[in-house]
């Protein structure tokens, strides 16, 4: 029995990308998704890498990453372990959104989802995404595999909805061929063949979702369509405007396929939205975007995947119904939050072991969701398969394995064994991928370790860098690139027989060469804190992949690491040619404008990336740091308080929050609540001691360790690496006490401590003889070395820049000019600064012997 | 359903893009169409 409350449609539109689309809208090509999104809230939605449909499918109907739902690729080895097959409903390890509806007493129809064969025994109908393949000619009977529909009865039914690919008439492939009607040849060609196809899968899941949606009772309905994703793979390098790679007759016969396919679904979505009520809520959604524009690949990897390349981190999300915001754009969607998000709207809890949000922000009247511990543990009918039936098919696979070892059967031929294995290590790599993207680097590099020792595989070894480099595992990181770099070699020299197809426009060793070891090599360097050496290494991948997004945004947080605003302004702005939605980009950008004092154009910036993804704190923290310099008090208040909000811990906004209330708007009620979090929060004070290099900070920190303060020793000595300023453990012990900390590393000391700062000031030419007697270069008399001059004067420029950047920030810049000379009155100071009682005779010794 | 289509044999985008009820109709008229020709085709050979 229908529960007859407000109903749920889901459709997926594989790979559908905002870059097609609003132009089509602008051009008043595609009405149904227009006026849909005015009825409704859209935006983007952030894929999940890597971002191949079947994973990202399963997580968008779970809530879920792939090591927990089961789902890690494509194919999965067949029960009898000897072959592979396309991956099935029985390995997914978790409840859909159907199963816990059904258990709900929710009346579900699927049609078409990835993976759903074979079809789930819901209290419905499950169409299964094997329903619309056809494996037989036309005319020939066209059975149905088992499992493809539920209930089975109503398969002959559902049979008379498939569309055949040779049905499919001239008339109806015209508006994607142009050319079909006159050229014969043509229709032969095999990229018409894959074009009609598609277009038949597409009306068979369409036809068989109309039926269904007219002829049963249903609460929830999803159905998905892969179309937009074939369409793309097989004709996007054809799209508007043209390369000049691609050869002129190509182009002109296949450059309406990709828009035509939008057009088409755009008139499937018409009649959907014909048959059902306003009471219905509708999510449109896809998986992942596709690059249109310059940024489509100019090669395609020869390998498991490779054409996942084309796919962009940024597809669609649009949703409508009552009760949901109108005619709004949102942000910070992504394709986990779906499941949760779709559970509250139907009033049910969201399990907490769910990795994904509820997205609030689609809401008229947002409350508080229910939340469940897990939806894994509710009994009740959920529409599943027998347990018996499901199964993890790769543990099945290595227990037969282990069957043949102990001579219970027969071994497996060694060939199709091997295809098993290496397929197995290729679905542990994407799950690893999967891990790697939702943080769990650990059991990553657990996974990545073992099939690179297995298989001496590039893109594994890559992966595995590339992990540890997140994990800060530095030495590892680069024995993996140097071991990857000898395997680069041997598979170059054996590319380049392989390659160099005349007739093949993208068969050009040139485009084979992403340069991913000189790249992961360069962000080593740059986490490292060596921009110096990770810059060239950079520029080279820069200039073989011009559009490459993320080497633009590293090369400007370099030039932003050294201070060279100017020249990471003009990587922001390259990385905004390569894409104006960057986030990264848009933030990094205003953040080079916030440091140049240039601040209406950093709060721009700031606005703008805060439009592609609200939730980011960071952004609205240093959107309120530059409305403070610009004195906008009540609006820098309102960012810091959106930041508070959307990370509590942050102590740095708080300090923000007590200076503007305490000191500018005068409201001390306000201020307390963040002196009280303060408070609470802040770990302890640390007195941090800084100055350019080689500035007397040795002879200082002893001077005060004679005058009695405790002192721990410089940073980089205690903790043996640079970048280890968060090892916040190593940072309590420094509580209350005097820590040196280089004016490179004052960036990274974390926000849950508050610092007193002693910044030495002393005169260049006291600093410039170390200076030079550490570069064991002789300076010839009488000269003046000018760039050892211009490395002080950034490192001087590093210290103010970072103090300016801190709210209420103590600091007390000492002239050691005046502590030498006027030694009781300094001493007096630096007591009353410190809060602590120095020995003044022991200091005044010590400072004697200095002299 | 408020639109009138008139469906050809050849059919066309809008048809299939009608669901069910579009594939239904249209192959109704694409056998009624290769039946009438089936017809012919026998006349014209019944005449011979």
């Amino acid at each position: 029995m229908s529960k007859n409350k407000n109903k749920i449609l889901v459709i997926g539109w594989d790979a559908a990308d905002w870059k097609v689309i609003m132009p089509l809208i602008d051009q008043g090509k595609m009405p149904a998704l227009k006026s849909l999104m005015e009825r409704g809230v859209h935006g983007r939605i952030q894929t999940l890498d890597p971002p191949l449909s079947p994973m990202l499918w399963t997580s968008i109907a779970t809530g879920f990453r792939a090591d927990k739902h089961g789902i890690g690729g494509f194919v999965e080895p067949t029960p009898d372990g000897e072959g592979l097959r396309p991956v099935t409903t029985t390995s997914r390890k978790v409840k859909a959104i159907w199963n816990i509806l059904n258990q709900e007493g929710w009346k579900s129809n699927v049609v078409a989802w990835w993976p759903s064969n074979p079809a789930e025994p819901i209290d419905g109908v499950m169409v299964s995404n094997l329903y619309q393949m056809a494996n037989k000619a036309l005319g020939e009977e066209w059975e149905m595999p088992k499992g493809t529909v539920h209930p089975e009865e109503l398969g002959e039914t559902m049979k008379e909805f498939r569309v055949h690919p040779h049905e499919i008439s001239l008339a109806m492939a015209f508006p994607f061929l142009p050319n079909i009607l006159e050229n014969v040849e043509l229709r032969k060609e095999s990229k018409t063949l894959s074009v009609l196809k598609t277009i038949a899968n597409a009306a068979s899941v369409h036809s068989a979702s109309t039926y269904l949606m007219a002829e049963t009772e249903w609460d929830f309905m999803a159905v998905y369509h892969d179309a937009i994703d074939h369409f793309s793979h097989i004709a996007m390098k054809y799209f508007p405007p043209r390369r000049p790679e691609i050869p002129e007759k190509d182009f002109d016969n296949y450059h309406q396929v990709v828009e035509a396919g939008y057009r088409f679904h755009d008139m499937m979505l018409e009649r959907t939205m014909e048959m059902i009520d306003e009471n219905t809520t509708v999510v449109l959604l896809s998986d992942h975007g596709f690059h249109s524009d310059h940024q489509r690949p100019l090669y395609i990897p020869r390998e498991p995947s490779g054409p996942a390349v084309e796919h962009s981190p940024y597809g669609i999300f649009v949703m409508a119904g009552p009760g949901v915001k109108k005619n709004q754009q949102i942000s910070g969607a992504s394709v986990i939050d779906v499941t949760p998000t779709l559970l509250y709207h139907a009033g049910l809890p969201v399990g907490k072991d769910m990795e994904g949000k509820v997205l609030y922000q689609c809401f008229e009247k947002p409350e508080q969701a229910k939340m469940i511990e897990s939806w894994e543990n509710v009994s009740g009918n959920s529409g599943q398969h027998d347990s018996l039936l499901r199964e993890d098919p790769w543990a099945a696979q290595e227990a037969l394995q282990q069957l043949v070892e102990l001579g219970y059967i027969e071994a497996l031929e060694d060939d199709k064994l091997q295809q098993v294995e290496k397929c197995k290590r290729e679905n542990d790599y994407y799950i690893a991928r999967n891990m790697i993207n939702g943080g769990r680097l650990k059991p990553a590099i657990e996974i990545l370790d073992r099939i690179f020792t297995e298989s001496k595989i590039l893109r594994y070894g890559q992966r595995l860098a590339f992990a540890y480099l997140s994990k800060k595992m530095y030495m590892k990181c680069q024995e993996v690139i140097e071991s990857l770099k000898q395997i680069d070699a041997e598979e170059k020299e054996k590319r380049k027989n392989k390659l160099d197809d005349p007739n093949d426009p993208f068969g050009n060793v040139d485009y084979e060469e992403p340069m991913y070891l000189e790249y992961l090599e360069g962000l080593l360097n740059l986490a490292m804190n060596k921009p110096r050496m990770a810059l060239p290494l950079l520029e080279k991948v820069q200039k073989k992949n011009p559009n490459n997004l993320q080497v633009a945004t590293s090369i400007a947080q370099i030039h932003s690491m050294r201070k060279n605003f100017k020249a990471a302004e003009k990587q922001y702005i390259t990385a905004l040619a390569i894409d104006e939605r960057s986030t990264v980009a848009h933030y990094g950008l205003g953040l080079t404008f916030l440091r140049q004092n240039k601040l209406n154009e950093a709060v721009d910036e700031f606005l703008i990336a805060l439009e592609q993804d609200f939730f980011q704190s960071n952004i609205h923290y240093h959107l309120g740091e530059a409305l403070a310099k610009l004195e906008l008090w009540q609006d820098a208040v309102s960012a810091f308080q959106v930041c508070t909000r959307l990370t509590p811990g942050m102590a740095k906004a708080h300090k923000w929050l007590v200076e503007i209330y305490q000191n500018q708007l005068k409201n001390s009620k306000e201020a307390q609540k963040s002196i009280d979090f303060l408070k609470n929060n802040i770990k302890g004070e640390i007195i941090v001691c800084t100055g350019v290099d080689t500035c007397n900070h040795k002879e200082f920190l002893d001077l005060l360790s004679k005058g009695g303060m405790p002192i721990v020793s410089d940073a980089s000595e205690e903790t043996g690496e640079r970048s280890s300023l968060y090892n916040t453990e190593w940072l309590e012990k420094a509580t209350g006490k005097v820590v040196y900390v280089p004016s490179r590393q004052l960036s990274e000391l974390p926000n849950n401590f508050s610092y007193k700062v002693i910044y030495i000031d002393q005169p260049i030419e006291q600093i410039l003889p170390s200076r030079t007697a550490r570069l064991k270069k002789k300076i010839p008399d009488n000269s003046i070395p000018l760039t050892v001059l211009n490395t002080i004067e950034k490192e001087k420029f590093i210290i103010d820049l970072w103090i300016e950047s801190q709210p209420n920030q103590q600091v007390l810049i000492l002239n050691w000019d005046e502590l030498m000379e006027s030694s009781d009155v300094q001493t007096n100071i630096l007591s009353e600064y410190l809060n602590f009682n120095l020995n003044s005779n022991a200091v005044k010794k010590q400072i004697e012997l200095l002299k | 359903m408020s639109k009138e289509y008139k469906i050809t044999e050849q059919g066309s985008l809008g048809i299939l893009a009608l669901g069910h009820i579009g594939l239904r109709k249209w192959r109704e008229v694409v056998n009624k169409e290769k039946s009438k020709r089936d017809e012919d085709k026998k006349n014209e050979q019944k005449q011979k």
